[in-house]
This record gives C-alpha cells, structure tokens and sequence, in this order.
C-alpha cells in the first residue's frame, strides 16, 4: 500500500509555476528517488508536501490522510518529516539539544532515551560531539545530525532533500550508507538528489522531473539501464543552462 | 569622591539598569521569535502597573499586588499575541510594527478612559520604603529586592531556555523557525511562550517601577520601553544577552551621568545619554554583543 500518494502537485511562486501539476506515489518501506537538474522544482515539491510552500495546489495523501494545506508541525506529528536542503541545524545549539529538539512533539517519552541511544549506535560520531554547537561540525557531521533529527522524531516518512549536496564523496558514502540503514530499518523515504548514479543504485523507484514536470519514471533498475536517461538528463541539464 | 558614594550609585545603577534589562530581555525574546519590535510592550508594563493598582486600591496585600502585577503582565502578553499579532504574523514586518503601534495607541486610550488620564497613587507599605544604613551606606528596600528580583530571575531564565524542553525548543525557533517547525515545535505555541515571558518581565519591572514611584499612569511604561528597547539595540538585536547587558550598560551610563555631571549639565542628561548611545553604534554597528549575520544556511 502506498505511504504517500502526490496527484496534480502544483506550486507557484506568484505568477511562476515550479511544479507543473506531477504525480507521485511512494510504496511503503520504499526508497524512491526524486531526480532533475537544477531549478527543475525538486525542493518546492518537498516544501509543499511538508506544508512549507504557500502556493501549492493538487491533492497528498499521507497514509490515506489527505495533509495539504496542514502546519507543517501538525504533518511531523502525524510521522511524516523532512530534511531540508542544506542541512540547516541549528547551530547555536549543542548535538544534544538539537536531538532534544527533536523529540518535542512525540508523545511517548518514555522511548526518546532508548531511540536516542539507537541514533549515536548508528552515528556514533554525534555521540563524541554531543556536547559541541552544531555549528562546529564539518558538513557530514551536520548531515548525519539532520538525519538524526529526523529519525528522533519518530517519523515513519523521511523526505530527503539533497543530503550529499556540498560533500567530500568519501563523506556521501557515508551518509548514503546511512540512508540504506534507515530503509532497512522500514523506515519509506522520497529522495531528491543531483547525484543521478548513487540515487539510481540505492532506489527502488525513480521520477526525472524536468522545469516542474515529471518526464520520466519507473524502477530504478530500468532507469539505470536505460540509455535513455543519461541522454535526457545531460539534454536537460544543457537546457536548463542556456 | 568616597567608595561609599561609588557604591551607592552602582546599586542605584544595577536596580535602574536592572528594570532595563528585564524590559530588553522581553522585548529581544520577542524579536528573537518573529521579527517584531513590540512597541506595545510598555502598554504591558502599563497594565502590570494598574493590575497592582487594583489590589492595593481593594484593600488587599502588597504581596497579592505583585503577584497580580506579574499575572496582568501575563495575561495581557498572551491575549495581546492571540487577537492582535496572531492574524497578522505572516504579514510583512512593516505590518507587524504598525499592529503594534496601533496595539500600544488603543490601550493607552482604554487606561485613559476606563481608569484615568491622570496618575493614580499607589500605596507602598512602610517596610518597603525604608532603607538598611550598613555603614554609611544607604540601601533602599525596593532597591535592594529589585536587584535581587531581577537577578533571580534572569538566573531562573537561563535555566529555562538551557534546561527544559520548551526552553531549548524557543531557542531552536528563536534561530531557525521553519525548521523548528519541522521538528515539530506547534508556531503558536512558542510564540506565545515568548510573550508570555516578556509580559512576566514586564509584569516584574512595573513592581519596581510603581513601588519606587509611588503612582500609575496610562503612560508609564513609555519611557523605560524606549530605554529598553535603545538597550536591545545596543545590545545587538538577536542576542538575549545582549539585551540584558544593554539594559544594565544603559542603566549605569543614565545613573552615571546623573552623578557625575557638573550641576548645570544634568539637564542635558538624556541627550549625552543618546550621545554616548549612538558613540557606542557607530564604533560597534552591531552592537555590543552583535555578530554578523547568521552564517547558517
Ligand atoms: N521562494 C521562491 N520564490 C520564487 N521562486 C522560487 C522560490 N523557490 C524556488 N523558486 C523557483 O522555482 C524553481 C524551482 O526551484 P527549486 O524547487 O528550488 O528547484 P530544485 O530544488 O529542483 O533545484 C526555480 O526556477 C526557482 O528559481
Ligand atoms: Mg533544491
């Protein structure tokens, strides 16, 4: 059964249209990937799933729920949560009372000490630096405490919007290791991402979105196969450059 | 110039600057939140003033009249954030500062019409208005609580935003909100916590203030907001400790130069006080405590 289902997704920043009415569904337990060149309407489609962007329109149905137009605080509440495209912790606070933060809108408190321990067994470099302003860590570090954020906040639903933007490849190995991890751990992910080869090999599904539409989709093993998409891409990427 | 005659102004200075600083402090946390310089925020104080006014006027104990001060100051933050700032929060700045004009007009009208234009006297039991002589220094009662007091509670609210869940959940939204809201932080929530606590330190300020004055009146709280909110710029906006340091730096230069300055000068006290306010500015544009711009992203 589909966790998220997306129909006639449209966003627009005043008389710009970013997403042109797209269609999206994402299984649960699925990884699928949200793929497309720069400016193609990636990050506007995640803000307005979160309840983030002000001019979206179309129906989303979060587990059968339909959530549009919901504060995004009432959306994480109900399992599903994002994040967001460069990282953003919050600096000023230490490791700790950003994952403290985290916690604040779930119920059941007397499991936040059991799952934090869970999230520095599965970054543990977070545990060595958990007394330290997030603003001193390194940009992987910083990644893998957006990650653990979300994870803390018992969402069932993670949107990850470029979560390799920015990183040393040794440090993207990491962090898509660490992906992998939390699908195996049943968690449904929506992955956006420029990096086309490590989306394709860890997806299960994919979508190409191109000047806010969706032009083409399917198994991620088939889009990696396909000659197809290389050429489409490389053609939208020199488009969208012009 | 005798030691004793230097520390008699630096307590007058800590429990002036003091009220400073507990105005600034609630003003920043405010701003910190929304964006929104509360220019309303006196009316607060106003009100705190008349909430102790009322008690005192009924017949009951001081002690109930400073409770009732920090409970209006409360209430009337909170309601104030729900019916005037809540419609307008997603509105431009521009909006908002204007809301809070409009806010800080009309209840100026209310006290003026419902209670009086005119000052209303304020019964402060003896204990209070006496003062300690330990040598041949003089330390006022209400001086000395609200020293105290304020100290107290500036240690109580670094507990607070340090220690406790919602405490660390205000500084999480105080630096990014959306993202606090992808946490899942309620909006309403932690703005009206923020005002909450301004109203609970202008609750606190107006007890000082009226005590020391011995009076009520509809426009009370305009001039220590002013000075509060030159404190929070001095300060450097965005910075809690920045507004509580501006609060007592304003405090000590006031009561500095009141001490200080050549008897034919002190009428120019408030002017050379902007002077050495603007002085500060121009060598600090951020203020004292002030950073560049978040370099989050
Ligand atoms: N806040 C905004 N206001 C106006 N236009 C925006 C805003 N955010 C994005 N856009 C525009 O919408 C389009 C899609 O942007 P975005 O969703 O960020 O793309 P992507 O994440 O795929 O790079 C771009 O043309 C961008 O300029
Ligand atoms: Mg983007």
């Amino acid at each position: 059964m589909s966790a998220l289902v997306v129909q006639d997704l449209g966003v627009a920043y005043g008389s710009v249209q970013a997403v042109r009415g797209i269609d999206i569904s994402v299984e649960r337990g699925g990884l699928v990937a949200l793929l497309g060149p720069n400016g193609a309407g990636k990050s506007s489609t995640l803000r307005a799933l979160m309840g983030w962007a002000r001019g979206a329109s179309g129906r989303v149905a979060f587990d059968g729920e339909d959530i549009l137009g919901w504060p995004p605080e009432r959306i994480v509440r109900r399992g599903m949560t994002m994040v967001p495209e460069g990282r953003r912790v919050f600096a000023d606070l230490t490791v700790d009372e950003n994952l403290v933060v985290a916690t604040v809108g779930r119920r059941d408190r007397a499991t936040i000490a059991a799952d934090r321990d869970q999230v520095f067994a599965l970054f543990p470099v977070l545990y060595e630096r958990r007394g330290q302003k997030a603003g001193s860590l390194s940009g992987g570090e910083q990644q893998q405490l957006a990650l653990a954020r979300a994870l803390l906040s018992a969402a069932r639903l993670l949107l990850l919007d470029e979560p390799s933007l920015g990183l040393a490849p040794k440090v993207v190995d990491t962090i898509f290791e660490r992906i992998v991890d939390l699908k195996r751990r049943g968690l449904t992910l929506l992955l956006v991402e420029q990096n086309v080869d490590r989306a394709l090999d860890i997806a299960d599904h994919a979508y190409v979105l191109a000047n806010g539409a969706i032009v083409m989709s399917g198994p991620a093993a088939e889009l990696r196969r396909s000659a197809g998409l290389a050429q489409a891409y490389l053609g939208l990427e020199r488009e969208s450059a012009a | 110039m005798t030691i004793e005659l230097l520390l008699q102004q630096v307590l007058n200075a800590l429990s002036l600057g003091g009220t400073y600083a507990l105005l600034a402090l609630g003003l920043a946390i405010v701003f910190s939140m929304m964006g929104l310089i509360n220019f309303a925020h006196g009316e607060i104080m106003s009100g705190a003033g008349y909430g102790l006014w009322f008690v005192i006027l009924v017949g009951l104990p001081f002690g109930l009249g400073i409770v009732a001060a920090v409970v209006t100051g409360l209430a009337i933050a909170v309601a104030m954030e729900k019916i005037a700032f809540r419609p307008v929060r997603s509105a431009s700045p521009a909006a908002l500062l204007l809301t809070s004009f409009a806010v800080s007009g009309i209840m100026q009208v209310l006290f003026q019409n419902l209670i009086s234009p005119k000052g209303r006297p304020v019964a402060v039991p003896d204990v209070l208005t006496g003062s300690w002589t330990l040598g041949t220094l003089h330390v006022g009662t209400i001086q000395a609580l609200s020293i105290i007091v304020t100290l107290a509670l500036l240690a109580g609210l670094t507990v607070f935003f340090r220690r406790t869940r919602m405490g660390i959940a205000m500084r999480a939204a105080a630096s990014d909100f959306d993202v606090a809201r992808l946490m899942g932080i309620r909006a309403n929530a932690v703005i009206a916590a923020a005002f909450g606590v301004s109203g609970v330190l202008a609750g606190a300020a107006a007890t000082f203030w009226v005590a020391q004055r011995g009076s009520v009146d509809p426009l009370m709280g305009f001039l220590p907001v002013l000075k509060a909110f030159i404190a929070v710029i001095v300060g450097g906006l965005g910075r809690l400790e920045g507004a509580v340091a501006g609060g007592f730096l304003l405090g000590f230069i006031e009561i500095g130069l009141r001490a200080f300055l050549p008897d034919d000068l002190v009428a120019y006290r408030e002017a050379l006080t902007l002077a050495l306010v603007i002085l500060i500015l121009v060598l600090r544009p951020r203020g004292l405590m002030g950073r560049a711009r978040e370099s989050v992203r």
